[in-house]
């Protein structure tokens, strides 16, 4: 998460509208001068990212991604829009100082020079006494992750959308009538753990053992909804849903009908192997079909479907496309 | 999760006299120039705090919280000033007066440029055990107090450990054994002189 977000807000003395910087406790209306805290529920400040794609611009967008995704043009003329819906995602913003200590103990390896009987010097390791080190630890952190199920959308951060745009203060009630907006399924204490642990250093080499305990102080937490169209397409009888980034129309995570292959080579190969066959003898021309048979059913199984849709299904359409 | 969003907008006005109370971006404690109070920002409202200036010259002052603490080891438990002096491993020399009563914990209340130098601020502080006599003159320059109590109670442990010998510091089992306990905490400036970009702090010969 950046931490040049601002967000618009009115100032409750003059109500004129001014910047203030997420992850902020105190602004200045510049109108009247009034100094301004700016407190969320629990301590925790909900702004959200205005979406700047609208129905139709994220229905245009999904489909030029189609080429980039791989999607055979003309089954992409054929997709029809059957909805569109706009949703609003939680993201957690957390800036605090990590402090605490980490002990660890580590072996040692020495080195040393032995001399044999010959006269002939080598290097021999061997393991010395375990080393114990403690350190303090003090960092500032900056930390953002996702307050839903991000595997249903793609969506994974926030961070470059937030440094251009502004924050809108969050009206939960104003904004759910016009989208739908999820509300957080993790926590804020289990986006602290997140932190905390993504906070924590690598072990060296030849750690044997380690104790360490970190805080967070100075906390400054916030939830940001980030906007996403929902759409979905219809092919034939099968719906295909589509994810569109709301703010740069970037396709976040869809699925799409496979490309279809026309086989004409294969049937009309082994059709004219066969009459060829009869042509030369009879006999010739039944060992071929007994030939071709056994092996069908030895690579397709011993089903007549199959056999029938060799020869009869010359247009196939691949497994769907999978994106995000 | 509660669906409940809403955010407070609360103009930071004086209790007693309605001026504007002037607020850095990160500040959790704000201060009435017109009737010289300090009041904190705590869940939209604002609370008086008491906040004491130690005396001497200085061009800038820093805020610290000052809490008295106790702390439990494997050794014993540690309650006095000279109790805590061989906590830390200092030599008492006799020639000061040592402070009766619990001995105090430093943990500024400001942000200094580096997360390190946090921490040896309130190190160095703590293991100089200076004795609080307010008296200063109310002071026209005080860093911003960006830290809160409960803040100072958490970054207690790290700032106390760090005052402790080295030595003992590598034994597990005395890092197992060890705990504190604060009370309840104070919040006082001391002046320090700026030279160039580093702190410095005659009377304690203390330099950050």
């Amino acid at each position: 998460m950046s931490s040049g977000m601002s967000a618009v807000i009115s100032c409750p003395q003059c109500g004129s509208p001014f910047d203030f910087r997420e992850g902020s406790r105190n602004g200045l209306c510049p109108s009247c001068r009034t100094s301004l805290a700016v407190c969320g529920e629990a301590g925790v400040a909900r702004f959200y990212l205005e979406e700047r794609l609208d129905l139709p611009r994220a229905r245009v967008e999904a489909r030029k991604s189609l080429a980039a995704a791989g999607v055979d043009p003309r089954v992409a003329e054929k997709l029809r829009f059957e909805g569109g819906e706009l949703c609003f995602l939680p993201f957690w913003s957390l800036r605090a100082l990590v402090t605490g200590w980490r002990w660890l103990e580590k072996e040692v390896v020495v080195r040393e020079e032995v001399v044999d009987e010959n006269g002939c010097k080598s290097v021999v390791e061997r393991r010395g006494p375990n080393e114990q080190h403690f350190e303090t630890i003090a960092s500032p952190i900056d930390y953002s992750s996702p307050a839903f199920d991000p595997t249903a959308c793609g969506l994974r951060g926030i961070a470059l959308a937030g440094a251009v745009l502004s924050l809108k203060l969050m009206d939960h009630e104003a904004l759910s009538q016009c989208a739908t907006v999820f509300d957080p399924v993790k926590g804020a204490a289990l986006a602290r753990q997140e932190a905390l642990a993504a906070s924590k250093k690598s072990r060296p080499v030849g750690t044997l053992r380690c104790m360490e305990r970190l805080v967070l102080c100075g906390e400054r937490l916030a939830l940001i909804s980030y906007p996403v169209w929902r759409l979905t397409f219809s092919a034939g009888e099968r719906i295909y849903p589509v994810v569109v980034d709301g703010i740069n129309g970037r396709m976040l995570k869809g699925r799409f009908p496979g490309p279809v292959v026309v086989r004409l080579w294969q049937p009309m190969a082994v059709i004219l192997l066969l009459l060829s066959a009869y042509f030369v003898h009879p006999a010739a021309g039944s060992g071929a079909v007994m030939l071709f048979l056994g092996w069908f059913f030895s690579v397709h199984g011993t089903s007549l479907a199959e056999l029938a849709s060799f020869f009869a299904l010359l247009v196939e359409r691949k497994e769907d496309i999978e994106h995000g | 999760m509660a669906d409940d969003s809403h955010i407070r907008i609360i103009p930071l006005l004086c209790p007693e006299c309605g001026n504007s109370l002037p607020a850095g971006e990160d500040d959790v404690i704000v201060f009435c120039a017109t009737c010289d109070l300090a009041f904190e920002i705590e869940a939209g409202k604002l609370v008086r705090r008491e906040l004491a200036h130690l005396a001497g010259p200085g061009d800038v002052r820093l805020p610290f919280w000052v809490l008295p603490f106790r702390v439990a080891t494997g050794e014993g438990e540690v309650r006095t000033v000279p109790e805590f002096r061989l906590l830390a491993g200092m030599v008492a020399t006799g020639t000061t007066a040592e402070r009766t009563g619990p001995p105090l914990l430093f943990v500024p209340a400001c942000m200094f440029p580096s997360t390190p130098l946090h921490v040896r601020a309130g190190r160095l502080l703590t293991l100089q055990q200076p004795p609080l006599a307010a008296g200063g003159p109310r002071p026209s320059r005080i860093a911003p107090i960006v830290f809160r109590e409960a803040d100072a109670r958490t970054m207690g442990e790290s700032i106390l450990l760090a005052t402790v010998t080295a030595e003992r510091k590598k034994n597990r089992l005395f890092l197992e054994g060890f705990s504190c306990r604060f009370g309840k905490g104070r919040l006082v400036t001391i002046p320090f002189a700026d030279r160039g970009g580093r702190l410095y702090h005659p009377g304690m010969n203390l330099e950050m």
